[in-house]
């Protein structure tokens, strides 16, 4: 590798005819990689022999109790939690390795380019990596995979991407870099100098300035040279990692002096891109074959930021950090930079702190990024709770109150649709837009980054220009895969918390998932099977009477002996509104009003009376839902696994009476239930939304036959216990009209809604009869409704449409009859 | 040829099924779904059990699989060892 590097300069001596050869000698260190990667891909031990997957010929290390981790040549990494070095250990495979599946004993990391890009930028490098592993692990580290982490890394830190004066520029301290990447199509696209361009490629040898002192030079030199800004002390990144053992720091103070001596003379070198191509040439720069493999780093020195307004903020002295939060801010903000990237943390973990601290370090104008103006109320709340920012110095930017701040900086908070909004502005709109596009902005926060689509996100960063980016959400699953589009659209994962963690220490509280299994009535089951009711089979498998009464059961053994607030999640209408009126318990959906929604969401808050709500999908994001501690899901929607962490977030905080930090291992203060209909489609769906939660290392524990051993006297009492009443509840079930039985439809699904469409069967069959089509097969009546569900009106059309009477109408209209409606 | 007294006896072979109800409501739906000259149902006996013909056994056996097999969803085997790729 380094051999090819070296014969380069020498060959780029030649004339004008050799610049397709200068392209066919670039191209050689991809397919070196290329090769070295394949080669990587058999892991063959040193005999050259395929070993898959069993390592038993793999030495264990004499000392091997000790270690805590197992390397295996397939850049798997197994790390024992019950070891005494679990934490230190956990820690440093975090920042190296992506985590597969960490359940209670025993975790999975697998190592990929994209995590060893991560390490990278945070300051670690292949040989420290290497060593580090070495020490930690039971085996010793096989030479494939030394050199794998050589391979991947050995270009990460080279580009960095900065912003200056609104310009967009792609620096470096070695030259030759540059020049090596621009020859690339994609990237000599993004340049914005042209005749630069053209310099370069026409010259082949590479004509920098001679020297060129420090200064912003123009035409003179290729490149825009300046002196190099300085990495800073990066060995206060290693004691934030903080192993134990003597030796292993060693290591890393060697490490601190030796980085500096590589620095190329102290000057950066820089070309300005395009702002509409610089997601393209992060793209093309990625590790990865077909791309240039010289990953881009986005720092942001906002120490020296001397040009934007600082903003004063500070955190109060009541906001305490809790050891994971600063671990994942030290993780961004080590060196003294700035680093762009996602944090993961479990819901109720104290995301919203985190960024409110990470832009109280940061000190320049901040812009929060949410999903909907509950979120934004949330952020704003938390701005002010936290710092010592007032109330004029945070604003709020969404349909209802458009405002900006008036001071040189401060904090807006607003909604990703609000900044990708199509249509026509209003004026007010419009003018905030263009201020905002004119600033520059110290940090972008994005909430809940995991929901965002890459195209809202490219159109986003194109009209907001900012320094760093920092993403928080709490899983970083979708069902579509664009995960990887985030690695080059916001930058590496910077920390990911481990669940099970967080709920031995106490913070989060201690949740029993457990599936019950409902089997179906005789009679359900056999109109399930019938071709006719394909449609309906949800409906089907959601009515079950045995499943109803299960979940009776459940609601009233948590309120009466456990006192718990229960909440009952269901993705289909007409199952909602069944239950809930059956069972007398208060109900929100999306036609609920908004004033009906507080009333409700305040009882259940505060009043005993009020235990158990029942909540459609709308609680999955628009509502502020109130801490619960049991939580029943009768109804899912096909298989989407961020949907299930999500809604185990709302009850992720430990019951009121504990006092966090206590770590009760051994208790269980709250529930998952996820009810299921045996035999059904359901238990397919079920299976697959809770892939997630097992890999973060929660168990799902079956439940069958929960009501087999009731006394007969209880049993009766649950409704739908007698067959006359379930044959009603079927046939009433059979005569739902199409539009009622799906499930509910929220404006802001449709772009989801769009993407898992595609990707279930994009043709569907139905069988039916002629004589079906033309009415007759023997139903009375049956109702249709044409067109969508009725048009979800904002806040501000309720309002405006409705009539006040003579208050608040223009004095000269006051007594005049407005057309009754 | 005489006709046949009335009192004989019919034997049919056939085998008994057992199961639990909503098993019995599957192989009825299979049976309804034949046209009746190919129906294997003998008699309903009682809700969990049924007599059928001995020769739909195997189909049965085949198409219960399948049914069970489409309600449970296994996870997709993680590949180990492939290129750089993310999961």
């Amino acid at each position: 590798m380094g051999g090819a590097k070296k014969r380069r300069p020498e060959e780029a001596e030649e004339g004008d005819p050799a610049v397709k050869r200068l392209r066919v000698t670039i191209r050689r260190p991809k397919e070196d990689a290329a090769r070295d990667s394949s080669h990587l891909d058999e892991w063959s031990d040193e005999e050259g022999e395929r070993t898959s997957y069993s390592f038993l010929d793999l030495a264990l290390k004499p000392d091997h109790r000790n270690r805590p981790v197992w390397v295996t040549p397939d850049r798997r990494v197994f790390l024992e939690s019950f070891s005494p070095l679990y934490r230190q250990a956990y820690d440093f495979l975090i920042a190296i390795a992506e985590p597969v599946s960490r359940p209670q004993c025993v975790h999975e990391y697998m190592l990929t380019a994209h995590s060893l890009y991560a390490a990278v930028s945070i300051g670690l490098d292949a040989d420290t990596i290497v060593k580090v592993l070495g020490k930690l692990s039971k085996v010793s580290v096989s030479k494939s995979l030394a050199d794998f982490v050589h391979v991947t890394t050995q270009n990460c830190g080279k580009l960095k991407l900065v912003i200056q004066d609104n310009k967009f520029l792609l620096e470096s301290p070695y030259p030759e870099v540059l020049r090596e990447i621009v020859k690339d199509e994609v990237i000599a696209k993004a340049v914005k100098d042209k005749s630069l361009l053209a310099r370069i490629l026409g010259k082949g040898e590479g004509a920098e300035a001679a020297g060129g002192g420090g200064q912003e030079a123009g035409a003179a030199a290729d490149f825009i040279v300046k002196k190099d800004v300085g990495k800073g002390k990066v060995a206060d990144e290693i004691t934030a990692i903080d192993l134990e053992g003597d030796e292993i720091e060693e290591i890393f103070d060697e490490r601190g002096g030796g980085k500096a001596a590589e620095r190329g003379g102290g000057f950066t070198h820089a070309i300005e891109i395009l702002p509409s191509m610089i997601e393209h040439v992060k793209q093309r720069c990625l590790p990865g074959s077909g791309s240039l493999n010289y990953p881009i780093l986005e720092e942001y020195d906002f120490q020296n930021d001397k040009k934007n307004p600082d903003l004063l903020m500070e955190l109060k002295p009541t906001a305490k950090l809790r050891s994971y939060q600063q671990k994942s801010l030290s993780k961004m903000f080590s060196n003294g930079r700035a680093r762009s990237g996602v944090i993961v943390l479990p819901c109720g973990a104290g995301k919203s702190l985190t960024g409110v601290a990470a832009a109280s370090r940061v000190k320049k104008s901040i812009i929060c990024l949410c999903l909907n103006s509950v979120s934004v109320d949330q952020w704003r709340h938390q701005f002010l709770l936290w710092t010592n920012l007032q109330e004029h110095q945070v604003t709020k930017f969404t349909a209802e109150n458009k405002q900006m701040f008036a001071t040189d900086s401060g904090v807006l908070v607003t909604t990703y649709s609000m900044l990708t909004h199509e249509g026509r502005r209003s004026e007010e709109a419009s003018r905030i837009l263009r201020e905002m596009q004119s600033k520059e902005w110290g940090l972008m926060l994005l909430d809940e980054v995991h929901v965002v689509p890459a195209e809202t996100f490219r159109k986003v960063i194109a009209i907001v220009k900012s320094h760093c980016k920092l993403g928080l959400t709490a899983t970083l699953v979708r069902e579509d895969n664009l995960i990887d589009h985030l690695n080059f659209l916001i930058g590496p994962k910077l920390y990911e918390a481990n669940w099970l963690d967080l709920v031995s220490q106490g913070y989060l509280a201690n949740v029993q998932c457990a599936e019950v299994w409902c089997e179906m009535t005789k009679e359900f089951f056999a109109e399930y099977l019938k071709k006719d009711n394909r449609r309906r089979r949800e409906l089907l498998y959601v009515m079950n009477p045995i499943k109803f009464m299960t979940c009776q059961f459940l609601i009233e053994y948590h309120e009466q002996h456990r006192r718990d607030k229960v909440i009952v999640f269901s993705d289909n209408i007409f199952a909602l509104r069944e239950y809930a009126m059956k069972l007398r318990r208060p109900f929100i959906y999306g036609a609920t009003a908004h004033n009906e929604r507080t009333r409700i969401l305040h009882h259940f808050k505060h009043s005993s009376e009020v235990n158990t709500i029942f909540i459609s999908r709308v609680g999955d994001n628009s509502i502020d839902i109130p801490e619960a501690n049991v939580i029943i899901q009768i109804a899912s929607h096909a298989g989407a696994r961020r949907q299930e962490a999500q809604r185990l977030g709302r009850i992720l905080r430990p019951k009121q009476s504990m006092a966090i930090g206590s770590g009760n291992t051994g208790e269980f203060n709250a529930f998952f239930y996820s009810l299921v209909s045996k035999d059904t489609q359901e238990m397919f769906y079920s299976t697959k939304r809770q892939q997630f939660l097992i890999d973060q290392g929660y168990a799902f524990k079956v439940v069958t036959g929960l009501l087999d051993n009731m006394d007969k006297a209880e049993y009766d009492r649950l409704s739908y216990s007698k067959r006359e009443d379930q044959i009603d509840l079927l046939s009433r079930i059979l005569t739902v009209g199409e539009a009622d039985q799906g499930d509910e439809v929220l404006a802001t699904d449709k772009e989801q809604q769009i993407q898992e469409k595609n990707l279930l069967s994009a043709a569907r069959r139905n069988v039916s009869s002629l004589a079906g089509l033309s009415g007759a097969r023997g139903m009375t009546y049956m109702e249709y409704q044409t067109g969508t569900q009725p048009k979800q009106l904002s806040e501000a059309q309720k309002r405006r449409n409705k009539i006040n009477p003579y208050k608040e109408r223009h004095h000269l209209f006051k007594f005049r009859k407005k057309y009754q409606r | 040829m005489g006709s046949e007294p009335i009192w004989m006896v019919q034997a049919m072979k056939g085998v008994l099924l057992k199961g639990d109800i909503p098993l019995k409501q599957f192989v009825i739906s299979l049976n309804e779904a034949r046209i009746p000259s190919e129906r294997f149902i003998i008699a309903d006996l009682d809700e969990r059990t049924l007599l059928i013909q001995p020769q739909a056994e195997a189909f049965l056996q085949e198409k219960l699989q399948v049914f069970v097999d489409e309600n449970q969803y296994q996870p997709p085997l993680r590949s180990s060892g492939h290129s750089s790729g993310r999961k």
